[in-house]
């Protein structure tokens, strides 16, 4: 049996619960937790004696890149932290965000991230050891054997979900061109999320986005046509008064 | 792909599970760092049989639900008065995102964590059935049930205070 349709891409379901958890699920951080909670991360594994934060002797860190980010999170760590639909994420590596949205967020067995003899997985780590809600814990699945029948409905349903995580991230690297004053850099984004996503969740953000990477970018008059055709199309959008102007 | 690489791939997603997890404003940062040292502890024993993102939310299960037991030690010693505006924030919140939030925290938790993940993270069935070990006809049950509370609030656009999903819940 394949999962249900999601709440925010069913037409229905009643407009303002699709609003709700569109804003809901396109939220991103405030710009300066990133950098901030790394300073903390590297300053704990540098306490506690580990060399480099680093999974597999075999992928070497760059020392210069983390001098360089210790260097922006001193520049960037002020202030409270605080949660904002209207904050970006901090991105000292914007690249990295838009490779995410771009190859998914999965990483291959393969990949340098795994210890070639991996240690034994302790308690909390045990794939029969299961998340029970208050006393959660990590459990690694099982490889039992499935059937291809389930296993094409899974990579159905692994599609799917990962859809719309790839879409915020992308919206997300939008944003944060917009914010950095790239209006065409976020312009391309937008046009990207348009053409990967044919069936999107979050196509209200994304034109809101573009009408403001289109006034960024001096195309003012275009960015009224669409802000126009915005509030036509969705009239009762909360992002209306920042279309508009 | 190194750890730093990793990090900023998923600063966001554990930022935003945590809180949607129940995580407080203020505990945040500290909540995710300490997801990110758990994650660089154990990752060598990561086995990659399933997605990075599905390994990393259950290790923000389990430090969501340590933050929400001492944030519920700590209200057991507020007074009376200040237990009130906690729990009349939902009325004053305007903020589509508190807004959410303050809904989610109505909910009881089982269905809480279906409904983040399946709804705003995009998991899919199978996927949270395995981590959180319960039957897939669990997860749609759960998923059922914390979406009719979803519907009733987002028609009404207030609390609904007879639902039985919200009834007694902790938030």
């Amino acid at each position: 049996m394949s999962d249900p349709k999601r709440l925010l891409a069913s037409a229905e379901e009643s407009a303002s619960l699709r609003q709700l958890l569109k804003l809901e699920a396109s939220a991103t951080p405030p710009s300066f937790a990133s950098a901030s909670v790394w300073k903390s991360v590297w300053n704990e594994l540098g306490s506690h004696g580990v060399a480099s934060p680093i999974a597999s002797a075999s992928a070497p860190v760059s020392v210069i890149t983390m001098k360089s980010a210790l260097g922006i999170v001193g520049l960037l760590a002020a202030g409270s932290v605080l949660y904002s639909l209207s904050d970006i994420p901090h991105g000292n590596d914007v690249r990295a965000i838009a490779e995410r949205a771009g190859s998914a967020i999965e990483i291959p067995p393969e990949t340098t991230l795994l210890s070639p003899d991996p240690s034994p997985v302790s308690s909390a780590a045990s794939p029969h050891e299961a998340l029970s809600i208050e006393e959660t814990s990590v459990s690694k699945p099982t490889a039992r054997p499935v059937a291809p029948v389930v296993q094409a409905s899974r990579a159905r349903n692994n599609e799917a979900s990962s859809s719309l995580r790839d879409e915020a991230a992308l919206l997300e690297s939008a944003r944060y061109e917009l914010q950095m004053g790239r209006g065409e850099r976020a312009l391309a984004l937008t046009l990207e999320h348009k053409k990967r996503f044919s069936h999107a969740c979050l196509t209200e953000e994304r034109k809101v986005i573009e009408i403001e990477a289109l006034r960024h970018s001096g195309k003012g008059a275009q960015a009224n046509d669409q802000a126009k055709a915005f509030a036509r199309e969705y009239p009762d959008s909360v992002h209306l008064e920042r279309v508009e102007h | 792909m190194n750890f730093r690489e990793l990090y900023d791939a998923q600063f966001s997603f554990v930022w935003r599970s945590l809180r949607r997890l129940g995580v407080l404003e203020t505990d945040l940062g500290d909540a995710s760092q300490e997801v990110f040292l758990v994650v660089h502890r154990k990752l060598a024993e990561f086995e990659g049989r399933s997605k990075i993102t599905t390994w990393i939310f259950g290790i923000c299960l389990r430090i969501a639900a340590d933050r929400r037991r001492s944030a519920a030690r700590d209200r057991r010693h507020q007074s009376p008065e200040e237990h009130v505006i906690a729990d009349n924030s939902f009325s004053r919140s305007r903020d589509a995102a508190h807004l959410v939030g303050e809904l989610l925290g109505r909910l009881p938790y089982e269905q809480r964590v279906v409904f983040v993940m399946f709804e705003l993270e995009g998991f899919s069935g199978d996927e949270i059935a395995e981590l959180l070990a319960v039957p897939v006809g669990t997860v749609r049950s759960r998923l059922r049930l914390a979406r009719d509370s979803f519907r009733c609030w987002a028609d009404a656009r207030q609390p609904c205070e007879t639902h039985p999903s919200l009834q007694g819940a902790v938030p």
